[in-house]
């Protein structure tokens, strides 16, 4: 209760409502995403308080992953890959003229989900705190190092590009002093990388500067515009809302929310399998793929509940499982709170307005298609000409006065780079993000626990919870790099032949 | 040697320059404390970790790349203009503290949006187009930065 009564407060509602439109803005223009906004607005979260930083950043993430899907509805051009299952139903609606319907649900049960998603964060967050609490140095490296490693497998286009993005990532954190004792390491003689590589010019790198690289690459062209959006049209009808039914919106929910607490889960894979299991349990799974609410309903519901989810192993145990949650990790280090379980069992004055922030910027998504909803499709439509300069300004000045370093805005133009060519050879980012932030962790439990066995990598198979966590990795590797790989290969062959 | 062609691909490209790297960063670890040296895992041991895994992908990334048949294809078009941005950037990154906030984004601002405005327009069009933006992107990134968040821009030597 106490998170809401901060929330609410004039000092602080402003910065969810800020957040709440600049995720608004990032998620429907094509090519921005949520991701991209949080990096951008890192460097101002130094000069921030905690709460209004922590608040700001929340809405971001909620209204980001809402509003990737309504230029995919409208021009089946989803603002952010979280949308994309939404387009395959929201689209054939729009060319049918019931485009307004398709927003309108699509806005509704983003708010369902969003609003269930942080309920239940709210409710397991200190249970799970507590049991992260009982984890020792060994189980926490197995645990990070399964957190790096599932990334790596669900985020590449192939098992080893996933690796060789993490390993890179790896190899930059190892850049400077030395965790444990006072030796620098790879800094080829410049005494300014002694200080290491800084988490917010790596993030401006990685996802900023490449991606105004890419776009460039990409070029621009001015969206089709299908047809207008009337506001009273955008209100869903109860009659529609149980056609749908409440256990689509419930079990979408708990499988996005599940999916969103995995590690390398994400928004798409949520709403992808909600979407899945909706079909296949659907009374007519033929209108699947025609323009069918219960699609819409079932997509959304599980990428908006996946938010809430995927806070529950960064704030428990310090593990993010994506791009949006491993720069939330950057930001709560930014404000000197180190996520884990004394985070929550210790500063939950601190954590209570942001659970409180989830649930109310869940609601404010319906409001906003209410309100802003005919409006949308002009968001979309910004000029890259005058909105990619804008971007590449913000992000360089941000490198720039997050040290009032020259040098860390070369370093963010070096990752930018290196980033950049990865991407256009298919190498995924975010485990180098991952490996980037979690690297320091990785190395340091794994160091420890050798110290604390007298050098014998066995304590980390002999301790129940470690081997166990050890187990999950090498079973997930198997299950989604190895095994699955192998049926797509085995099905091409087969459709080939 | 005549019976073995190996045709040039992005794979074996992208896989020697991570050898490369590896190699590089391998050169680098060599010079720290060997593991273990006093009995306790030492700052050269994970280093070493990673440097063995970063090897044993990029040869496989290697082979991949020498089983297949396609062969290396230039670009030239579509890299042409990132390539151009990021020499551009690093340019503005030098003329920043040099002629200050204002010249350098407006300049940098400028050539951006000439990318993404040029072919589209005529060129008397875009040129001035790409001028207006320039500047509107310094405008606002002076409001921002230094009206609203009370940031101090270098102001240059000039």
């Amino acid at each position: 209760m106490r998170g809401f009564v901060v929330v609410f407060q004039p000092t602080i509602f402003p910065y969810l409502v800020g957040g709440f439109f600049i995720g608004l803005f990032f998620g429907t223009v094509p090519g921005l995403t949520a991701t991209l906004a949080i990096a951008l607005l890192l460097p101002f979260t130094f000069g921030m308080k905690t709460v209004p930083a922590l608040v700001t950043i929340m809405g971001i993430y909620m209204a980001g992953i809402y509003s990737g899907s309504i230029t995919g509805t409208m021009i089946n051009i989803p603002g952010a890959p979280a949308g994309a299952m939404t387009a395959l139903e929201g689209y054939p609606m729009m060319l049918r003229g019931e485009g307004a319907k398709a927003l309108g649900h699509d806005a509704f049960a983003s708010c369902i989900g969003g609003v269930i998603g942080a309920v239940i964060l709210m409710c397991v967050a200190v249970p799970v705190a507590r049991v992260a609490l009982l984890f020792q140095t060994p189980d926490r490296f197995s645990l990070v190092l399964l957190a790096v490693v599932t990334v790596s497998v669900v985020t590449g286009g192939s098992i080893t590009k996933g690796i060789v993005a993490a390993t890179i990532g790896l190899m930059f954190a190892t850049v400077g002093m030395d965790l444990m004792i006072p030796h620098a390491r790879f800094h080829f003689g410049s005494a300014r990388l002694i200080e290491g590589i800084k988490l917010l010019p790596a993030v401006i790198g990685l996802f900023a500067i490449s991606e105004v690289f890419r776009q460039i690459e990409v070029g621009w062209k001015k969206l089709d515009i299908v047809q207008k959006i009337r506001r009273r049209d955008l209100i869903p009808t109860l009659a529609e809302i149980k056609e749908i039914g409440l256990k689509t919106y419930i079990k979408s929910a708990l499988i996005g929310n599940f999916v969103g607490a995995l590690p390398g889960g994400g928004a798409s894979m949520a709403a992808f399998i909600a979407y899945a299991e909706a079909k296949r349990t659907s009374k007519h799974p033929e209108k699947y793929g025609t323009g069918i609410l219960e699609g819409i309903a079932a997509a959304e519901t599980a990428n908006n509940a996946m938010c809430g989810g995927a806070l529950i192993p960064l704030l428990t145990f310090g593990i993010p499982g994506d791009a949006v949650t491993a720069i939330i990790f950057g930001v709560l280090l930014i404000q000197g709170l180190i996520p884990g379980g004394q985070l929550i069992t210790e500063e939950i004055r601190v954590i209570a307005p942001m659970f409180a922030a989830l649930l109310v910027s869940a609601i404010l998504c319906f409001i906003s298609m209410i309100a802003f909803g005919p409006y949308f499709l002009r968001i979309a439509n910004l000029n890259k000409s005058v909105l990619y300069p804008l971007i590449a300004m913000i992000a360089i000045i941000g490198a720039y006065v997050s040290g009032f370093s020259m040098f860390q805005v070369w370093v963010a133009l070096v990752i930018g780079v290196i980033a950049y060519f990865l991407r256009r050879e298919g190498y995924p980012i975010v485990p180098m993000l991952m490996g980037i932030i979690l690297g320091p962790y990785l190395e340091g439990y794994f160091r420890r626990s050798l110290i604390l066995s007298q050098s014998n990598p066995a304590i980390f198979v002999t301790r129940p919870i470690s081997a166990a966590l050890l187990a999950l990795a090498v079973i997930f590797v198997y299950v989604l790099g190895v095994r699955q790989p192998y049926k797509v290969r085995k099905l091409e062959t087969k459709t080939a032949n | 040697m005549r019976g073995w062609k190996v045709k040039l691909n992005r794979d074996i490209m992208v896989a020697v320059v991570f050898l490369i790297g590896t190699t590089v960063y391998l050169s680098q670890a060599l010079k720290l404390p060997p593991p273990f040296k006093v009995g306790e895992p030492g700052p050269a041991l994970f280093p070493l970790i990673l440097v063995g895994i970063m090897y044993a992908a990029s040869l496989r990334i290697l082979v991949h790349g020498l089983r297949k048949e396609e062969k290396f294809t230039a670009t030239g078009k579509n890299i042409k203009k990132p390539i151009a941005a990021i020499g551009l950037t690093a340019l503005y990154i030098g003329m920043f503290s040099v002629v200050g906030y204002w010249a350098s984004t407006i300049f940098y601002s400028f050539c951006l949006a000439l990318f993404f405005e040029y072919g589209k327009k005529s060129r008397k069009m875009a040129l001035t187009l790409s001028a207006i933006i320039g500047t509107a992107v310094a405008f606002a990134g002076y409001v921002f930065f230094e009206v609203l968040f009370n940031i101090r821009l270098p102001k240059g030597g000039w």
